[in-house]
């Protein structure tokens, strides 16, 4: 006893220390267990194929351990697959249990592809209904195998095409035949080329020609100048004599221009009856009074507007532009009277018929080719119509485009927008041509327009775009600054 | 001399009723132990002496073991795993390999060359020095008061040698896997303990109580019958090593099988 420690004592420590540890790996081991009772609960799913899987196996979230397979059993064929998951993490009904394969081993594990938030819960026992297993590994391979099969009987076929002296025949053919073609490209540059230099000459004896008669053009010129210089000097005489009478008739009217200045004189001094006229206050109130008179009268006439216009429309599906020049006279506002001409590149239209003769020289054939050309010309044609307006609807009448026709138009209440609507041309087949246009002005000077031209003939109408240009009298007169008194008359 | 025609089937026979007699003999050695520990008197100052020299006193050879097992276990099977960039299965196959196997089997053995052959040489040496029969004189049951207390200790600490050489025996490799082969610790103890089930522990320490029963009754067999001397208590001693060892082996197979 006084060697130090018992029997039992040695005994207890050993035993002490031993119990400690097999606790402490008891709980390590079982983390999640209480003394071998496991957590949890338990969630049931079933998959074609369990291949890999093994109680223990890994159930995770977002790559998250959360479980572990608890058992695998054998129902209708299929794997039962028991997980038992932490009491903290839920799954929802619509999530999906998918097989995976970690690490170069292929090692299996469970995730769990979580659903909708808003999805209920499974409830502890309940079953996860979404599975999907890992391909069978021989399925693929059978797969890949006619994959590579596919892959072998292409290379196949390309190896037939390009390979073997047939193939190396063909590839031959090939080059020769780029041969070919480069060979007649350059023939066909170098006679374009010729045909260049061809052009090129003549404008070069052209000149050449000009340079040579050029003296002679200058020698003519001369010769006009001295035979107008002859017929000066032959009837210089009668020239002298006309100008002494012009000297005398300047004489006379300085005289007579004196006359005249006596004359006002005397009126600007109330001298004589006239003078007297003019210079009394009456004579100057009635004066006033049939100038007014006058003055109504004239401006009668001085609403009789002018208004020049021109217009372009661009035509989209010709690409060619339609020129309007149009002269408006306008005697009230409910009535005028346009003239004007028109520019249309496609005017006239006629049908023409080539034929042409290809001698193959590669196949040694001769074809021939038919060449139906629309040749299209331009034409002027001349507008002239008496328009009527009824509030804002216009109508008009008379020859539209060298050919009979109708007219619409519908101005908005401030007249700076217009629909217009015209028809003419009734000769046309089958329809006539109908014309649609809005037009808008645009700082009183301007128009812009939009529209469709010949809406009825479906193979040639066109949308049309244009601009254009527009001016009254009086805009004429305050753009050149004349009779600037007759235009306070007559606004006023 | 000539051999009689039947003596070899005469020799099988009395070798073969020899074992059968000697398989009885350890088996009620065992059975006649085990019911004598809850009869009294209870002899509990010889049970912590036994306990004391089986398991206190085995410690530091198991210690010693099972550290150098599972250093060298982990050296070995990072050669193998590193072939398939396997490195993190080096701590759960250590670990289990020294639950399940390595633990009870390398701890029975270890305890059967340093207490088996004890017990058979001191029982054997009362034997023929009628140490037994002087108690049997005393009135005192020989089995109950020499037998007993060495199974039942022998079953008690068997488990808890086990227990130490595990521990000792995972705490070497992880020693080698981190600091010798350079792979991450927390990893490695995360797979370990990942792959590693209660039930593993509890069937290595369940083998180790039969490893610890088969010892002791073998060893206590084979002194109590010794004969012949000292001569006969030497043998006695080399035959419940030998005995002891096999069986443990054996018996390990079984358990297996059976409990895996």
């Amino acid at each position: 006893m006084n060697k130090g420690i018992s029997t039992n004592a040695k005994v207890g420590i050993f035993v002490a220390v031993v119990l400690l540890l097999l606790f402490w790996i008891t709980f390590q081991i079982s983390s999640g267990t209480i003394f071998g009772r496991l957590q949890g609960y338990t969630l049931t799913t079933v998959f074609d194929n369990a291949q890999g899987l093994n109680t223990k196996t890994g159930v995770y979230i977002a790559g998250i351990k959360i479980g572990y397979v608890q058992d695998i059993k054998l129902h209708d064929d299929k794997a039962l697959v028991t997980l038992r998951l932490l009491p903290n993490v839920q799954v929802e009904e619509n999530a999906k249990a998918v097989i995976r394969t970690k690490g170069l081993l292929g090692e299996k594990y469970i995730e769990i592809v979580p659903g909708r938030q808003q999805a209920a819960v499974i409830p502890h026992g309940g079953e996860i209904i979404f599975t999907e297993s890992p391909p069978d590994l021989e399925e693929l391979m059978n797969k890949l195998n006619g994959i590579a099969t596919d892959v072998k009987a292409v290379t196949q076929s390309l190896n037939d095409v390009f390979g073997g002296t047939r193939g190396e025949k063909n590839i031959r053919d090939v080059v020769d035949n780029l041969n070919t073609t480069i060979k007649h490209m350059d023939r066909l540059v170098t006679n374009t080329n010729a045909n260049l230099n061809r052009t090129f000459d003549s404008v070069n004896t052209f000149a050449y020609a000009l340079k040579q008669q050029g003296p002679d053009i200058l020698n003519n010129l001369a010769q006009i100048s001295d035979e107008l210089h002859s017929i000066i000097a032959e009837n210089k005489q009668s020239v002298n004599k006309t100008m002494e009478n012009i000297s005398q008739a300047s004489e006379k009217l300085d005289k007579t221009l004196a006359n005249l200045q006596v004359i006002t004189d005397n009126l600007r001094e109330g001298k004589g009856a006239i003078g007297k006229l003019l210079t009394d206050k009456k004579t100057e109130q009635q004066v006033t009074k049939a100038i007014s008179g006058l003055s109504s009268m004239v401006g009668g006439t001085s609403r009789f507007r002018t208004i020049i216009s021109y217009r372009g429309e661009y035509q989209f599906a010709y690409h060619n532009v339609k020129s309007y020049l149009d002269l408006r006279l306008q005697p009230s506002w409910d009535k005028y009277y346009l003239l004007g001409i028109v520019d249309d590149p496609g005017g006239y239209s006629s049908t023409s018929t080539t034929y042409t003769t290809v001698n193959n020289v590669n196949t040694g054939t001769v074809q021939q080719t038919q060449t139906v050309t629309n040749n299209i010309t331009n034409q002027l044609k001349i507008n002239a119509e008496i328009a009527k307006r009824i509030s804002y609807f216009t109508f008009r009448g008379g020859i539209i485009e060298s050919s009979g026709g109708i007219g619409l138009d519908i101005d908005s209440p401030n007249d700076t927008a217009q629909l217009s609507l015209e028809m003419f041309n009734f000769n046309e087949k089958p329809y006539p041509e109908l014309k649609a246009m809005l037009g808008i002005s645009i700082l009183r000077y301007f128009l812009l327009s939009g529209g469709m031209t010949d809406i009825a003939n479906s193979n040639v109408r066109t949308w049309f775009a244009g601009l254009g240009l527009k001016f009254d009298d009086q805009d004429l007169k305050n753009i050149f600054g004349l009779a600037a008194s007759t235009t306070y008359v007559n606004t006023k | 001399m000539t051999v009689h025609p039947l003596a070899p089937f005469e020799y099988i026979g009395r070798r073969f009723t020899a074992l059968l007699e000697e398989l009885g003999g350890i088996f009620s050695t065992f059975i006649q132990s085990i019911v004598l520990v809850f009869k009294p008197p209870f002899r509990v100052r010889l049970f912590f002496k036994q306990m004391e020299f089986i398991g206190v006193e085995s410690s530091f050879i198991v210690i010693l073991t099972g550290a150098f097992t599972g250093m060298v276990f982990a050296l070995q099977t990072s050669y193998a795993f590193r072939l398939f960039g396997a490195e993190n299965l080096i701590g759960p196959s250590v670990a289990l390999s020294l639950a399940r196997e390595l633990g009870p089997v390398l701890t029975g053995l270890m305890v059967t060359g340093r207490v088996g052959s004890a017990m058979a040489a001191e029982l054997g040496t009362m034997k023929v020095t009628e140490q037994i029969d002087a108690l049997s004189t005393m009135s005192i049951n020989p089995v109950q008061y020499l037998i007993t207390p060495r199974v039942l200790s022998a079953i008690i600490m068997l488990p808890m040698l086990t227990v130490l050489f595990d521990f000792v025996g995972i705490i070497g490799s992880y020693f080698m896997a981190v600091f010798l082969l350079g792979l991450n610790g927390q990893r490695f103890i995360n797979d370990t303990i990942y792959m590693v089930d209660l039930k593993d522990i509890y069937i290595g320490l369940l083998k180790a109580a039969v490893f610890g029963a088969i010892i002791a009754v073998v060893g206590c067999y084979k002194g109590y019958f010794a004969e012949k001397g000292a001569e006969g208590v030497g043998k006695a001693a080399t035959q419940a090593v030998v005995i002891s060892s096999v069986s443990i082996l054996i018996a390990d197979y079984f358990l297996t099988a059976l409990l895996f």
